[in-house]
């Protein structure tokens, strides 16, 4: 079992409801909140004085999508779960292989995957992509 | 009266094909000079054809073409020169050489006659075959030249009209086969249009599933009994449904910020015009826009009638937003006449979510002056990205 005190998480959803609903899980659950951001820049705006563990990121952003900031998390060995109503195969080919969690999301699925990343090894080296 | 030799044609070198027989018109009155003729070219292996009368000559050049007409020049009735005129008159025989038949005195006025009258030869009776053969013969070659000459004239055309003919089919062929491809090109793409709407519409649907449970399980969170759980989230719901409604009408292109208000609102509240005013300049914005202001003006209306200047009988909310300098919209919410407003303890699921809407949505800002007189809130959101054709 990962203690979940002073884990933070990023949060990137740009549907208010939702980033409300994972915000009150997440916290529930006793994890730190970082966000919700609500697009790449205002997550990258976050990240520069901020170093989360997991970043939990919706990946249709209104107009644009969440890749922009995952080159930045690989690179920083964020552990990162995709949340989307696509399938994974909408996501890019490199991202595919990364923990997924489909909407309209469980509760508990989605504290599963939460922890499920926090209990897995560092990986010895990871390319940016 | 006509008689075909049966000499061997020389092979044309030119063709396959053998060049038609050139036909020799023999005029003469008296059947032994004709006979004579006759004999005499047999050997050229012609086409013989005898008349016996200037007008039996013309009869036989109405139906056929020949390469010479040799032309006894004294015939009773119509003579010599007298036919010789009307072949020269006659467009389709003037170009047929006349080789006059005479045993007139070789004078110079005869010849002259002969001459003028179209003769382009002079043969004397009584005939010497070796020498009328070797005239008659060089017209033979003439007319079976110029024959040939027509013949390649006419495969040239026909085969360039075959060429014609081909190209405009290959023509006619590459236009339906663009046809069809442009036909395949625009169905494919009508077909690739068709699955981006619906995975579109699967990711809609399932965003708008994931917005309901959030809806739900938020609302629990600050609900004290089911009964008031259920109240307000079927409410919530109702609200995001008319918001709907409103974008659909406007098949999702921009909706009036007006018409959003309005919407939002319980029907009976904007039934009394007094209670609730809604004023401003036209404002166009997109469907994101206007379900977070939906939600806003839901969320407003419902702490109005519950606490706020809407619960009484004589509260009154004005709804009024005006564009400022910076390209963003000032959005007023102000309540009055309702009973003494006081600071809640904490902020509730309510003023959160009014809150988030405005910061998250709509990258804007939201005050919420809770004056004894009544509620106002003063939200500001930049309208550049939201302004449709108002």
């Amino acid at each position: 079992m990962v203690m979940s005190a002073n884990t933070s998480i990023l949060v990137v959803e740009d549907e208010a409801l939702i980033a409300m609903d994972l915000q009150a899980l997440l916290e529930e659950a006793g994890y730190r909140v970082l966000g919700p951001a609500n697009s790449t820049a205002a997550a990258m705006e976050l990240l520069r004085s901020h170093n989360p563990d997991v970043a939990l990121l919706d990946v249709n952003l209104g107009r644009s999508d969440v890749f922009g900031v995952v080159n930045e998390l690989v690179a920083r060995r964020t552990k990162l779960i995709f949340l989307t109503g696509h399938t994974a195969q909408k996501l890019p080919l490199a991202h595919r292989h990364r923990p997924l969690v489909a909407k309209p999301y469980m509760p508990h699925v989605l504290l599963q995957a939460v922890q499920q990343v926090l209990s897995q090894e560092q990986p010895a080296s990871e390319n940016a992509a | 009266m006509q008689e075909t030799a049966d000499a061997a044609e020389p092979i044309s070198s030119s063709t396959a094909v053998d060049p038609p027989k050139a036909k020799i018109l023999i005029v003469d009155d008296d059947e032994r000079t004709a006979m004579a003729v006759r004999t005499a070219l047999e050997e050229l292996g012609q086409t013989l054809v005898v008349a016996h009368s200037g007008e039996e000559a013309l009869h036989r050049l109405l139906f056929d073409d020949y390469a010479v007409i040799l032309l006894d020049v004294n015939m009773p009735g119509m003579d010599g020169y007298e036919m010789a005129s009307y072949v020269r008159a006659r467009k389709r025989t003037r170009h047929i050489p006349i080789v006059f038949l005479t045993a007139l005195l070789r004078d110079d006025m005869h010849l002259l006659q002969a001459y003028s009258a179209g003769a382009v030869d002079m043969v004397f009776k009584p005939v010497d075959p070796f020498v009328l053969r070797s005239k008659v013969s060089v017209f033979v070659d003439l007319y079976r030249k110029q024959a040939e000459i027509r013949r390649e004239a006419e495969l040239r055309h026909h085969l360039q009209e075959e060429n014609f003919r081909v190209r405009a089919e290959k023509l006619t062929a590459e236009q339906a086969l663009r046809r069809s491809q442009e036909h395949q090109e625009a169905m494919a793409k009508a077909e690739a249009h068709q699955r981006t709407l619906i995975e579109e519409l699967n990711h809609r649907v399932k965003n708008m599933l994931t917005v309901v449970n959030a809806m739900a399980r938020q609302t629990l969170a600050s609900s004290p009994s089911p009964q008031t759980f259920t109240e307000k989230f079927i409410r919530r719901i109702d609200a995001l449904g008319r918001t709907h409604s409103l974008l659909s009408r406007e098949q999702w292109s921009h909706v009036q910020l007006c018409d959003v208000a309005r919407d939002s609102l319980e029907p009976y509240l904007l039934e009394d015009r007094k209670r609730v005013a809604v004023d401003g300049p036209a404002i166009g914005l997109d469907p994101k826009s206007a379900l977070a202001l939906g939600i806003v003006f839901h969320e407003l209306a419902t702490n109005a009638i519950k606490h706020g200047s809407l619960s009484n009988r004589d509260g009154k909310v004005a709804i009024a937003w005006h564009p400022d300098e910076r390209g963003c919209l000032s959005l007023r919410w102000q309540e009055t006449g309702g009973p003494e407003v006081a600071k809640p303890e904490r902020s509730g699921f309510g003023s959160r979510l009014i809150r988030l809407e405005l910061t998250h949505e709509l990258d804007g800002e939201v005050e919420l002056h809770f004056d004894p007189s009544g509620l106002k809130v003063e939200m500001n959101f930049p309208l550049s990205s939201r302004l449709g054709a108002a």
